[in-house]
């Protein structure tokens, strides 16, 4: 059974980008959120086995819906993905808990063996 | 040579590093391996490494390195089973190894204790949990490395307990890592790691056994791995700066000079005061006198202060007996505690030295006969363990160490028993004595309670010996005791030997002075009163008799044309003699000097003073007095 993904990003775009490259590598995404507290009624709701979080949202961001989504399920599986020269946000985000982060402009290999990873 | 000089240094650092290393070893068997305790092995181990190395002393930088290895294991979670036997035979053998730079050869052999070593190492863990470490090093190119680091770390904890990792967490979140970082870890399966960590950002992961990656940067892991090792390494370097060592020879030269300063500062005082009577209230005599008088407060000032360099505290005597007493037990079949109090007492460095063999010889009648193997114990209501006590008090006069055993005390009946057996008593005189009385039988020479010869006390070496050697410091021995309960030795014992409070006085134009310890009383003694058997000749004294001897007679010196009418009743072990004197000039703290190479060893003479006029004073020692005034009368017997 292909993993379950919730795909968080402000951007359209990005979140077009990403649902295409895990549809391609066999990945499921079932849900999208546009911002941190979207994201986590998104999670409760859809029960996603991993998450790819951007950090820059509007009304929550990245690296509070990681502490609020794991709050909820200590057992979360969180990537993040990050704009270069995010690196204190990442570390605080892992210090939170997430498990993995890729770095924007990325390809696809790295998103999808990130995820991997996030899934071991 | 520099090396040469090093060596002196390197010696005596080795030394404390091999005590540091055995009572580490002892705290290991008794409270298990606590990141302190290792931590400070793990110093030790490492110094002496460090400087037998630099020295070319390769066999003990060997065996120092296969100790830290073993360390090294412990700390990352090795059981420490066997492992303080172990440590106790490295010290033993480093102390071989020690002996042999110093007195030559090379007959110690490391390599079977180096391959022991290194079978412990791979011994079992308890919870089957590998201690590995995990060296990850980032591609060049790594994006974020302190997030990647992170999130490998992150990971690494899914599959292995995480213990320790260099730099610390806290450092790499905040932007302190180059390209690697190294996580000590305890996995189920280490082979399984490399591969889990591996990836694009990553250029390599290397697994290896915890010992194998030994690495200075442990010993800076943060404050549990640290130990007691001090923050601030300038801190460090200013406390080594602050103490210097010194050759003993030159305190003992020291103290030599400070003698002769007081000397003259008497020399002056004794000079002012008779030119104040020649000319009166003259305000140059006056001077003189001030003078004089501040020198002597700073004479006596400076002579306290090298008597306190010349201090040691008695830790450097108490640290071997755990050790000791260890083995001893061992050998024995017995438990025994052992309890240390008052460490930090000081006493000067020559007394120290000279009641090791006292004190071992107590502590080791203690262990055999006092303390009761463990079933006997146990039966007793006792705990099996027992414990033995060496606590050191400083008193006004001097130092009192006190060993106590909770054994089963000593049995007066069989002391008796033995006694008259040796016909040191009849059966009668025996059975007379108080119990006070019969304990005080054990320091009778060639008598000993202990029923069997054991190879830890031997037979005869006796309490005798323990006595004689404490007297010939100038101290005592008493012993308290209760059947059952244990006993308690308690040795009173002077703080210095270089200076003594003693009692001046006058044979034949002669000053001699005797020190106090030994000195009982001084008596007026009739001519009627004299007894004369042969050349022997004693007094009766309150009932008992008194065997008499001259400072003449003793030294081998012509005799006197009027000899004395004092006599001066002193003391060595249990016996007295009255040692005639024409009279007592007095009483006061004299300067010990050792007799010169040309004088040699005079049996009844302990050394020389300078007195205040200048006048140089040997001194008598009273238990040799005592042995050569009842040689002689023993003599006279048989004539």
């Amino acid at each position: 059974m292909s993993a379950r993904v919730l795909v968080v990003d402000d951007a359209l775009f990005m979140r077009a980008m990403i649902r295409e490259a895990l549809t391609n590598s066999g990945f499921q995404v079932v849900a999208e959120a546009s911002n941190g507290e979207e994201a986590v009624a998104r999670y409760e709701e859809s029960k996603p086995d991993v998450v790819t979080m951007d950090i820059t949202m509007p009304q929550m961001d990245g690296v509070q819906a990681v502490r609020e989504i794991l709050r909820r399920d200590p057992s979360a599986r969180i990537v993040m993905v990050s704009a270069m020269g995010q690196q204190a946000l990442v570390v605080e985000a892992i210090q939170a808990g997430a498990r993995d982060f890729v770095v924007k402009p990325f390809d696809q290999t790295r998103l999808v063996e990130a995820i991997r990873r996030a899934l071991r | 040579m520099q090396l040469q000089r090093l060596l002196p240094v390197f010696l005596s650092e080795a030394d404390e590093h091999l005590q540091a290393l055995e009572e580490g070893a002892l705290q290991l068997e008794r409270h298990g391996p606590t990141p302190e305790l290792v931590a400070g092995l793990f110093r030790s181990a490492h110094t002496l490494k460090g400087s037998a190395g630099a020295l070319g002393f390769q066999r003990i930088a060997k065996l120092a390195h296969a100790v830290e290895e073993v360390l090294e294991a412990l700390r990352a979670g090795r059981t420490a089973d066997g492992l303080a036997d172990l440590l106790l035979e490295c010290v033993d053998t480093l102390r071989a190894l020690r002996r042999e730079v110093s007195d030559g050869g090379e007959h110690t052999d490391v390599d079977e204790v180096v391959q022991r070593l290194q079978a412990w190492k791979e011994g079992g863990t308890q919870d089957g949990l590998h201690p590995v470490d995990v060296r990850v090093r980032l591609r060049e190119d790594c994006p974020m490395r302190a997030a990647r680091a992170l999130a490998l770390l992150r990971m690494l904890r899914e599959h292995a307990q995480v213990e320790q990792v260099a730099p610390p967490e806290d450092a790499i979140a905040q932007g302190q890592l180059e390209l690697e970082f190294t996580a000590r870890v305890r996995a189920r399966q280490p082979e399984a790691l490399q591969e889990l960590l591996a990836g694009p950002e990553v250029e390599s992961v290397r697994v290896m056994p915890a010992w194998e990656a030994r690495d200075e940067r442990w010993l800076d892991l943060g404050p549990q791995a640290r130990g007691k090792l001090p923050d601030d390494p300038e801190l460090t370097r200013r406390a080594s700066l602050r103490t210097v060592r010194v050759d003993v020879e030159r305190l003992d030269r020291l103290m030599n000079l400070v003698g002769e300063l007081v000397v003259d500062r008497i020399r002056f005082q004794q000079i002012a005061e008779r030119l104040r009577r020649l000319d009166g209230a003259n305000g140059l005599a006056q001077e003189l006198a001030e003078a004089a008088g501040h020198l002597g407060r700073v004479a006596s000032d400076l002579q306290a202060q090298v008597l306190k360099a010349r201090m040691l505290p008695i830790e450097h005597l108490f640290s071997r007996f755990p050790r000791y007493v260890r083995d001893l037990a061992q050998r024995a079949g017995k438990k025994v505690e052992v309890v240390l109090e008052g460490q930090d007492t000081e006493l000067d460095r020559s007394v120290i030295e000279q009641i090791g063999g006292p004190l071992m010889h107590l502590v080791r009648n203690a262990v055999d006969h006092g303390i009761e193997p463990p079933e006997e114990r146990l039966r007793l209501g006792k705990p099996a363990a027992g414990r033995l006590r060496l606590a050191a008090v400083q008193e006004e006069e001097g130092i009192l160490v006190v060993v106590e055993d909770d054994g089963r005390g000593i049995d007066t009946d069989r002391v008796r028993e033995k006694a008259v057996r040796l016909g040191l008593l009849t059966a009668e005189e025996a059975a007379r004595l108080s119990e006070e009385e019969a304990v005080e039988l054990i320091f009778h020479p060639g008598l000993s309670t202990a029923s069997q010869v054991t190879d830890v006390s031997g037979r005869g070496v006796g309490m005798d010996a323990v006595r004689a050697g404490v007297q010939a410091l100038g101290g005592s021995v008493e012993v308290e005791t209760q059947r059952g309960r244990g006993t308690r030795f308690v040795l009173r014992l002077p703080l210095t030997l270089a200076i003594v409070r003693a009692l001046l006085v006058s044979c034949g134009g002669e000053p001699y002075a005797i020190p106090l310890a030994g000195v009982q009383e001084i008596v007026e003694v009739p001519a009627e009163r004299l007894h004369r058997v042969g050349s022997y000749r004693a007094t009766v004294l309150r009932g008992n008799a008194l065997p008499l001897v001259s400072v003449h007679e003793a030294l081998g010196l012509p005799a006197p044309e009027n000899p004395g009418r004092l006599l001066c009743v002193v003391t060595g072990g249990r016996r007295r003699v009255g040692l005639w004197v024409d009279r007592v000039l007095g009483e006061g703290e004299i300067v010990v000097k050792p007799l010169g190479s040309y004088l040699g060893q005079v049996d009844g003479v302990s050394g020389a003073t300078i007195l205040g006029d200048g006048r140089v004073a040997l001194i008598l020692d009273p238990s040799a007095l005592v042995r050569l005034a009842l040689r002689e009368e023993e003599l006279a017997h048989v004539g």
